[in-house]
């Protein structure tokens, strides 16, 4: 009896705990929260998905955190149209090939009140590209030489995609005469915000910058702060604890559907979802069957159960990179069936599996976040008797540098400045950094080397298209879906830009 | 042996509880059969919803219906743990019983051997095992019977210690009966009930452990429905689809607490002097 007792109440706290756990985070306590009146000071939370461990802009991808928070300013930007525009240089041409005369904006201050001039600009990117190897590669600098309010700007070749990579937030124009412990914590920008306080990994704390060039910002001071988990995230917005929660998942965004109090803006991303395949694998060096296994993929459900686009090319639609005009992998099962085949695949011992040369068509899926899609590519590859193995890691870059891998799903920015060269280079070029499954086709590397040297956006865009029309006959890799970058916000926040780019997110106009 | 069974169906309690308990079992081994659907079949229209007549606990974030994954989790969950430890029962014993039996300098090593691996936290060896053998309810099943039976091991062969130098059977051995006559008439039997009450026990920890490591991702493999991968697959939809969590979490409760009060009551009736 005694013990029966000892149940029913253990089962009676288990359920009191589980409901006590529904509450929002309120570990940590805010600065005081915004008022309405318009004479009070109006303080914003933030809640990023990630943070880094420094705010040094010149190293990997820590000045994309400074971006989101209103704290960095480029020579040029890509606005909420995924258009180049100017912002610390007002305009530019070139004078040859290899030469661009860069004019630099007058009147700028850093937020210490010092004036931001060409030689500026000319240290911080010297700095970056001694720093940091994809500032090297992206800003392919042979000099820079200061000329009156200009900056004379050399290539080592000519360089289409110049402009289009200075606005990436590793470009930041910073103060360079700090040194370099202060730049890790606080670096002086010209940009609308500026940081006051930075914990590393946890918590930036920004105010307006009083010097700012452009006009008075819309806010007096910001708090950025790091929540990884999307549930968390959602929940300290329902608790009021913060005021924007930066991408949120779909079941974090239902949470906040119908509710006046809250917006939520559904903004098309440039990310892609994609698996790549390596070609040293016996089954997926046979163009044949890549082609068979991208028929197989129903990237409509697939969009759905992602909350995304389908999306089978390289570049989203919202890119405006030749989407329309490309024949995409294409969903046809019936056809993937007929071509595996054709190939010399049949399922000899009924088990649901196709067999050639006695091996079964078995390879291993490595992920290193769980999202909807392994489990949906599993169950589509599977009706074409492809049995996949899903294999979750932290890190899947070690395999992807060794070639153990079969397969490996992952997620870039397509279109990451604006422009599509980056990808197109590093993923499928014979000798592209990240062209981990081996991929080689020299007419495919010929396209890149003309899109290298080619300045009109236009005719870059044409390249682009020619380029993945050779990749959708090679199918080197599967082209799944893209995502949707989901903000929400409380409705008191007004003026938040939508950007296809989620590394940009407070602008100087965004208030409450 | 019949006044074990004589005291077991005079106790009622025990009597309820061992038919709940194989009630319970049954079911879920033969639960498939009730599946209303696949439980492997996603539908990319149908993720989230709410219990409806054609998925009567509603589906997951796949579309997947719910009850049938719970229902073929429960018979693999139910199957992995039984196994594991009909398995590491017979074979801890029977491996205990022989060291106790052996004597001398073989046992004294073997069970100092046994010592320093008790020493080490089993969740840990059974980590460095999947993390060396791969991922795979197969390999983590193995991997949890290689570290688990040591303790019956050393249970049997504490008891057989204790007959050993008992007075009975130092006269059985001087009246001429056979060693293995000894074994089986005499050992055994005395044996044989404490090790079914700890295995009756050590079925809800071992159903905890195998969904503690599905949990982690590292038992289960997608799309196996197992409990503790539903639980970790649900942890994400806490609030928009609370059921996800709440029912694998019930039914692995529910089944250890059964498991644990079975063996409880077992033990007060085959050992009450160890209570």
């Amino acid at each position: 009896m005694k013990k029966v007792l000892l149940c029913v109440l253990s089962l009676l706290a288990a359920v009191l705990m589980i409901a006590g756990c529904g509450g929002g985070d309120k570990k940590e306590e805010k600065p005081a929260p915004a008022k309405t009146e318009k004479t009070a000071a109006k303080h914003m939370n933030i809640a990023l998905f990630w943070l880094d461990k420094s705010l040094e802009p010149a190293e990997g991808w820590n000045a994309w955190s400074l971006a989101r928070a209103g704290a960095s300013e480029c020579l040029t930007t890509i606005d909420e149209n995924m258009k180049l525009a100017p912002v610390l240089a007002d305009k530019w041409e070139q004078v040859d090939p290899v030469t661009w005369k860069i004019h630099i904006r007058k009147g700028v201050k850093f937020s210490n009140g010092k004036e931001m001039t060409p030689e500026d600009v000319k240290k911080t990117i010297e700095r970056a590209v001694g720093k940091d190897k994809r500032a090297a590669a992206n800003a392919n600098l042979d000099s820079i030489k200061v000329d009156g309010e200009n900056i004379i700007y050399k290539t080592k070749a000519p360089y289409g995609a110049l402009m289009y990579n200075l606005s990436e937030p590793l470009f930041t124009i910073i103060d360079t005469s700090k040194p370099a412990e202060e730049i890790a914590k606080t670096p002086v920008t010209t940009a609308p915000y500026m940081v006051t306080s930075f914990k590393s990994g946890e918590v930036i704390e920004l105010k307006a910058n009083p010097n700012y060039w452009g006009g008075k910002p819309g806010l007096d001071s910001i708090t950025v702060k790091l929540i990884k988990d999307d549930n968390t995230r959602a929940m300290a917005l329902q608790s009021g604890e913060i005021d924007i929660a930066q991408k949120l998942d779909k079941a974090g965004a239902d949470l906040f559907k119908g509710k006046s109090e809250f917006n939520t803006l559904e903004v098309p991303s440039l990310r892609l979802e994609f698996a790549f395949l390596n070609l040293k694998h016996p089954f997926l060096a046979n163009a044949n069957v890549r082609k068979a296994m991208a028929m197989a993929v129903d990237r409509d459900a697939m969009a759905k159960l992602f909350n995304g686009e389908p999306c089978g090319t390289v570049f989203p639609k919202a890119a405006g990179i030749g989407f329309d005009k490309l024949n995409k992998q294409t969903f046809n099962l019936e056809e993937a069936k007929k071509l595996l085949a054709q190939e010399g695949f049949k399922d000899t011992n009924g088990d649901g599996v196709i067999e050639k040369d006695g091996k079964p068509f078995e390879l291993n899926l490595q992920i290193f976040k769980k999202t909807a899609i392994p489990e949906a590519l599993q169950a589509q590859l599977a009706k074409a008797g492809i049995k996949i193995n899903i294999r979750q890691m932290d890190d899947t870059q070690k395999n992807l540098e060794e070639g153990k891998f079969d397969m490996s799903l992952n997620s870039y920015i397509t279109a990451v400045t604006g422009d599509g060269q980056r990808i197109l280079e590093q993923n499928f070029s014979t000798k592209g950094a990240d062209n981990y499954g081996k991929y080689s086709n020299p007419e495919y590397d010929a396209v890149i080397v003309r899109l290298a040297g080619e300045f009109d956006a236009a005719k870059r865009v044409e390249l682009e298209t020619e380029a993945q029309k050779i990749l959708l006959q090679d199918n080197p890799d599967l082209f799944l879906v893209s995502g949707k970058t989901i903000i929400v916000t409380k409705n008191s926040v007004k003026n938040l830009k939508k950007y296809p780019l989620d590394y940009y997110l407070i602008s100087k106009d965004t208030t409450m | 042996m019949n006044i074990w069974i004589k005291k077991i169906t005079e106790n009622k309690i025990f009597c309820l509880l061992l038919t709940l308990n194989i009630l319970l079992v049954v079911f879920f081994l033969f639960a498939p059969q009730f599946a209303p659907n696949s439980p492997i079949e996603i539908h990319a229209d149908h993720t989230l919803l709410d219990s409806s007549g054609q998925y009567p606990l509603g589906t997951d974030q796949l579309g997947r219906c719910f009850l049938s994954r719970l229902l073929y989790g429960g018979k693999s969950s139910l199957l992995m743990t039984i196994g594991i430890v009909v398995f590491i029962s017979l074979a801890g014993t029977t491996v205990g019983i022989m060291a106790a039996l052996a004597g001398g300098a073989a046992e004294q090593i073997f069970m100092r051997f046994l010592d320093v691996v008790l020493a080490i936290p089993s969740m840990v060896l059974v980590l460095v095992m999947v993390s060396i053998f791969g991922n795979g309810i197969v390999t983590t099943t193995i991997a949890i019977m290689s570290v688990s039976w040591i303790t019956y091991a050393r249970i049997s062969h504490s008891l057989v210690l204790e007959f050993r130098e008992s007075n009975f059977i130092k006269q059985a051995h001087m009246g001429g009966v056979r060693s293995v006559r000894i074994l089986f008439k005499y050992v055994l039997p005395n044996v044989f009930p404490h090790i079914i009450v700890v295995a009756t026990q050590d079925f809800g920890d071992k159903l905890l452990l195998l969904s503690s490591l599905s949990l982690l991702g590292l038992g289960a493999q997608p799309p196996t429905p197992e409990w503790g991968y539903m639980l970790s697959e649900g942890k994400q939809f806490m609030q928009r689809a609370p059921w996800l969590l709440f029912y694998p979490g019930f039914l692995i409760f529910i089944h250890v607490i059964m498991f644990n009060l079975l063996g409880d009551r077992l033990q007060d009736i085959l050992d009450p002097k160890e209570t």
